[in-house]
């Protein structure tokens, strides 16, 4: 198993005494094997981006442990977590809002090779940021400009190649495609699916787009109200539903 | 394609920043050379010749003891601008190290910086200022910390009120994602995302403080006769107002056209520094 999570809970709490507990993820478990990908759906508010920013080391979860290649990664410090964000890559639902609005498109892409200094000097540099990004498709000419004056489908090209660069092995696409119109969600979930199949790549693709779902995943969790309330192959599940909820869910596909 | 910096963006819709630009660079000229273009002794006193109507001798007319008003403003020029850069440069660093600092950190750090830069702006400057400077001799530089020692807190205000907004902005846990260290953020996020908000601060507060500078002196702080600064120049003028009124009015127009001047590049800048309002590339 490349990732599990363990009984993972987050709860937040409010109130003068904080004494109402709201509770964001609740005891979650699943296992994520290598070079899977693996679906998370379910509605808004339903916890599936706090599953991921845990995931991720944005957020401590309040109990629960996620293992990562055997190892509980909640607990790690400060500089293993910095060679582990090389493995674990995440990207964000909205393309123009992941980018520092005051660096052009070429800085913003290169930021990885500098901060883990992945190449020798700048020629090397600009080498590894040209071939990443006509990898993924980003025309030349949009490397001076900035987030704002790139389209969203660029834009989420742009963070895919970005990951890239690091060579993860768990990429988390927190629904990378919501934002997008219909034809260029699928030339970005068609590129997501060109680099699992080259590349050692594990995805966790997160979406409440059942459809994109059914598209690429081979397994997927149903989540409710930061609980998975089913889990199981694709097909299965769309097929068979077991969960109240994910019959409703599937019958209010259009 | 041609290279441009990611600060500055200045076209066509920039008059304001133009106008104002040229104009402080020629006071700012106007300043370095000003030994050079005084016509008199700015400190010498010609008796005989006092309260002259300004001349082609005396540009601006002369002052109750006879010294020309027109070289007494270039002199002051430099008392009152040299002061209000200092001022302003200062409290801006202070100001913003605080409050980004503040901002970044968040929680209890957070709420009790706030509490101290509330309890510094509770206090009428003009106020502390004159308090401070009872506990300090009477010269330039205690006028100039007297002020600092207020005026860092509005930078702060500006500084922590960006970096609370960028806290929570999804680019902030992107770049944690792709592996920048807390102080790579603060630096290469933060800090260029509240430093526009920072020029623009700086450009409006230099008027500002020539003017706080000039009522200062008025009431007797700071520089004191015969050196001329502008606000003690208009307080000069004040007992002559009637038959002399250029002793305080030329000053004053001094300090309005520099403090406008800035004034303008200030307002120039909220435009200039925003890469939203840069004119998009396929349209140049």
């Amino acid at each position: 198993m490349l990732l599990e999570l363990r009984n993972v809970t987050k709860t937040y709490w409010s109130g003068v005494m904080r004494n109402k507990a709201f509770h964001a993820v609740k005891d979650v478990n699943l296992e994520i094997g290598e070079r899977e990908i693996f679906g998370i759906i379910g509605e808004s508010g339903s916890g599936k981006t706090t599953t991921c920013k845990i995931i991720m080391g944005l957020l401590k979860p309040t109990s629960g442990a996620v293992l990562y290649q055997g190892e509980d990664i909640t607990k790690l410090g400060k500089a293993k977590w910095h060679e582990l964000r090389k493995s674990i890559q995440m990207i964000f639902q909205h393309p123009q809002m992941t980018f520092n609005p005051r660096s052009t498109v070429y800085s913003a892409c290169a930021e990885p090779i500098r901060i883990y200094k992945l190449a020798k000097d700048a020629d090397e540099e600009r080498e590894m940021v040209l071939g990443i990004l006509d990898r993924v498709g980003v025309s030349r000419d949009q490397l001076e400009k900035y987030p704002h004056e790139i389209s969203g489908g660029q834009a989420q090209r742009l963070s895919i190649a970005r990951t890239l660069l690091l060579k993860p092995s768990l990429l988390i696409c927190d629904e990378p495609t919501s934002m997008l119109d219909i034809s260029v969600q699928a030339q970005i979930l068609s590129l997501l699916k060109e680099i699992h199949g080259k590349e050692n790549l594990t995805l966790l693709y997160i979406s409440h787009n059942l459809d994109v779902v059914a598209a690429i995943c081979d397994r997927i969790a149903v989540m409710k109200d930061g609980e998975i309330v089913e889990m199981g192959n694709t097909d299965e599940v769309f097929s068979s539903p077991k969960h109240d909820y994910t019959k409703r869910l599937l019958s209010a596909r259009i | 394609m041609k290279k441009r910096s990611a600060l500055f963006h200045i076209n066509r819709k920039n008059v304001l920043l133009i106008l104002g630009l040229t104009l402080s660079a020629l006071i700012l000229l106007i300043t370095i050379f000003s030994p050079l273009l005084e016509t008199h002794n700015p400190t010498k006193m010609n008796l005989p010749n006092k309260l002259k109507a300004p001349s082609s001798e005396n540009y601006f007319g002369t002052d109750a003891l006879g010294r020309d008003v027109y070289s007494r403003i270039l002199e002051g020029s430099r008392v009152s601008l040299g002061t209000a850069f200092v001022v302003v440069i200062f409290s801006a660093i202070l100001g913003t190290a605080i409050g980004l600092f503040s901002g970044f950190i968040g929680g209890r750090t957070d709420m009790v910086c706030m509490r101290i830069v509330d309890i510094f702006l509770a206090f009428p400057t003009i106020v502390f200022v004159l308090a401070m400077t009872t506990f300090l001799p009477t010269n330039q530089l205690s006028l100039i910390l007297a002020i600092c020692c207020i005026n860092w807190v509005r930078y702060a205000r500006i500084a922590r009120g960006e970096a609370v907004i960028i806290r929570n902005v999804e680019y902030i846990e992107a770049a944690t994602a792709i592996g920048n260290s807390k102080t790579g953020i603060l630096f290469r996020y933060f800090l260029p995302n509240t430093v526009s908000k920072i020029l623009i601060m700086m450009s409006m507060d230099i008027g500002s403080i020539i003017l706080y500078c000039a009522s200062l002196s008025f009431l007797g702080l700071g520089t004191q006769p015969p050196s001329p600064a502008w606000g003690t120049m208009i307080n000069e003028g004040r007992d002559y107002i009637r038959n002399a009124p250029w002793i305080s009015i030329a000053p004053g127009i001094a300090v309005a056209v520099t403090a406008l001047s800035f004034n303008m590049i200030g307002d120039g800048l909220r435009d200039a520094l925003d890469p939203r309002m840069r004119e998009s590339i396929q349209t140049e």
